[in-house]
């Protein structure tokens, strides 16, 4: 009989943080299972126990270089709740502006520095040069237009808060600063550009799309529920919203407050990884697995809140119909829409009257024990929930990030690709390319998801060259 | 497309590093120093990061001379290094949002077609624990660096008047 076996990937690369895959192999050779490892270990929660409250939004933005304002602005929106304050119209747009700039730098860094070496180079072209190095080798000019869109982007967040990683501006009751006028309309001058780069990612994706439609079928689809903010009319709203979770053919199966994310997500907990597994309660672990980011978004909603964005959610329905829209590649088109919807939502807010006001902050003292912050973070949504004693220190932190909601999904994901391209034992060529393209596609941040420490189960196992298990230690 | 359009001064000064970890604040130390040292009319242009990002490239695609200050573990001779920094044609970006020096010299000859001259000085640090403030050993390191940058910026001034009065009509070419 034929030994089981082990395939270990290590490390995935761009990624943001590190993360491992392991696959079991029966005795027949074929796929038994899959596990997608997450190796590091951050200790957030626990170590912001103790802090004074308002000093969260700068502790935690430090989890990510990539999406800090995500993390500054969930904790703030905490923070506002502790202080029990509605802030400012002004706060709350030059809030939503920061955060547009933060989705347009992180989706335009994704697609066009990570994403688009495997689209523009194919899966299977020399992985020494399908990188973003041999896209701007083989295409300078998209290459460069995406390096300027990140700085749009990036040009936002430093108006606002003075730097463009880990700014000071979000800050319990508000944000620190005014926008200038002058800041305000040399941007504006900018958006025909950003249109037009954007446009070029929409098209890239739906042309590579359309000339793949088999491998997208093929590749990491299934099923699943998918999740995301909403606002009134059923469109993504990436500041505020309602909770919604729709199941596989897009029907809604819940809408809440998000602040009642307990009453509807749970949290498993795996030996094997630090990131936990969240799950939508009334369905269990883990068939409540759902996911979030841009495929969440988009599949959750009923339609985009912007024209541009709208339109274009309207061709992805039509080329996603007939199941494409469980693909997990199809998040590279949905994060397409998204960004399309991002800028003209950051226009729109600075062409709002009240962008450049000076109302922009109220400071009070706390007046509750617990607050709850709820985002769309550009890779999903992000959870701040903290309670603090009589003195506004922290006693407990919960942060539950998009990657941790994807973990489930990225897990059955990496198992679909293995049990495509592994057959009999033989690995066929091109699958370590598609393991780490379908994580990808999640746009994964270990990084931000794996922040607890002290409370997870800690499983080393010691196999001997039979694969039995002959040592175990448990940390319970 | 931005508010922020590549300025174009001839020399950029880059200090990097993390000023929370100590001693990796060496690189923002420098450009702090030099704030005060070079004086408001040296058409340099400094510039305070935690990393080099890909996106520098597009900011910095105008420079003629590129300085770049960072800390390492590394121990020195002199306690400081300069380095010449060439673009290769096999540079690697590191990951999403940091960059090697070769790597930021290498998208500025793909992307711009521009190789500035470009170094890297490398200041010893000692200690790169938790917190704020040089050591004492790794400030007189970067006080000597800084005063060497500003050296050789007058030295370029010198130079490039030099070469001016040289190619102007009559001059001594």
């Amino acid at each position: 009989m034929a030994e089981p076996r082990k395939i270990t990937i290590n490390p995935i690369s761009r990624l943001e943080g590190h993360g491992k895959v392991v696959i079991h192999l029966d005795e027949k050779g074929e796929v038994e299972g899959a596990q997608f490892h997450v190796t590091q270990f951050r200790g957030y929660e626990r170590f912001c126990e103790g802090r004074p409250f308002e000093e969260m939004p700068v502790i935690t933005q430090r989890i990510c270089g990539i999406c800090p304002v995500s993390h500054q602005l969930a904790s703030a929106k905490a923070c506002d709740a502790i202080l029990g304050v509605e802030i400012p119209e002004t706060a709350r747009l030059l809030r939503e502006l920061e955060h547009m700039g933060q989705f347009i730098q992180s989706h335009a860094l994704h697609f066009f520095y990570l994403a688009s070496p495997d689209l523009l180079l194919g899966w299977d072209s020399d992985p020494a040069k399908r990188n973003v190095v041999g896209v701007i080798g083989a295409f300078p000019d998209v290459a460069k237009k995406g390096i300027r869109l990140r700085k749009f982007g990036q040009d936002i967040i430093k108006a606002l808060g003075g730097k463009k990683v880990h700014p000071a501006y979000a800050v319990p009751g508000g944000v620190m600063n005014p926008l200038a006028k002058e800041d305000r309309d040399g941007f504006l001058a900018g958006f025909g550009e950003a249109y037009e780069t954007a446009q070029i990612g929409l098209d890239l994706i739906k042309g590579w799309v359309e000339k793949n439609l088999e491998e997208v079928r093929r590749f990491a689809v299934y099923p699943s529920n998918y999740a995301g903010l909403m606002d009134e009319k059923g469109c993504p709203n990436m500041y505020e919203g309602k909770f919604r979770v729709a199941g596989p053919d897009r029907n809604v199966l819940a809408e809440f407050d998000p602040r009642r994310y307990l009453e509807f997500i749970g949290e498993h907990v795996e030996p094997w990884s630090y990131l936990k597994f969240p799950f939508f309660k009334p369905q269990g672990y883990p068939d409540g697995a759902y996911r979030v980011g841009p495929l969440g978004r988009v599949n959750a909603a009923d339609s985009m809140s912007t024209p541009r964005a709208d339109q274009a959610l309207g061709e992805y329905r039509r080329l996603a119909q007939d199941g494409l829209e469980g693909a997990t590649l199809m998040y590279h088109y949905a994060r397409m829409i998204e960004l399309l919807n991002c800028l003209e939502r950051a226009e729109s807010l600075f062409k709002n009257p009240r962008i450049c006001g000076k109302d922009i902050r109220i400071t009070t003292g706390p007046s509750r024990e617990e607050g709850v912050g709820v985002i769309e973070a550009p890779r999903g949504t992000l959870i701040h929930h903290y309670q603090v004693d009589e003195y506004g220190a922290i006693r407990k932190a919960n942060l539950i990030v998009a990657t941790g909601h994807n973990n489930i999904a990225m897990n059955r994901s990496v198992e679909l690709v293995a049990k495509e391209y592994i057959r009999h034992g033989d690995v066929k060529e091109g699958f370590l390319n598609r393991v780490e393209g379908a994580i990808r596609s999640y746009d994964p941040c270990l990084s931000c998801s794996t922040h607890a420490l002290g409370q997870m189960p800690l499983l080393v196992q010691i196999f001997d060259r039979d694969q039995r298990l002959v040592t175990e230690l448990r940390r319970d | 497309m931005s508010a922020e359009e590549p300025e174009l001064h001839s020399t950029w000064i880059i200090g990097y590093g993390n000023p929370h970890r100590k001693d990796d604040g060496i690189g923002p130390y420098v450009v702090e120093k030099l704030s005060h040292d070079l004086g408001g009319g040296s058409r340099v242009t400094l510039r305070s990061l935690h990393q080099l990002d890909p996106v520098l490239a597009e900011e910095v695609q105008g420079a003629e001379v590129l300085i770049l200050v960072d800390a390492t573990v590394e121990p020195l001779e002199r306690g400081l290094r300069w380095t010449r920094i060439q673009p290769k044609k096999d540079f690697s970006v590191c990951d999403t949002h940091h960059l090697r020096p070769e790597g930021l010299a290498g998208l500025l000859k793909s992307l711009y077609q521009r190789s500035p001259a470009m170094w890297v000085v490398s200041v010893q640090g000692n200690d790169f624990g938790f917190g704020e403030g040089l050591s004492l050993e790794a400030q007189e390191k970067a006080e000597r660096a800084s005063s060497e940058i500003v050296q050789f910026c007058w030295r370029e001034v010198i130079d490039k008047r030099q070469r001016s009065i040289n190619d102007a009509p009559g001059g001594s070419r």
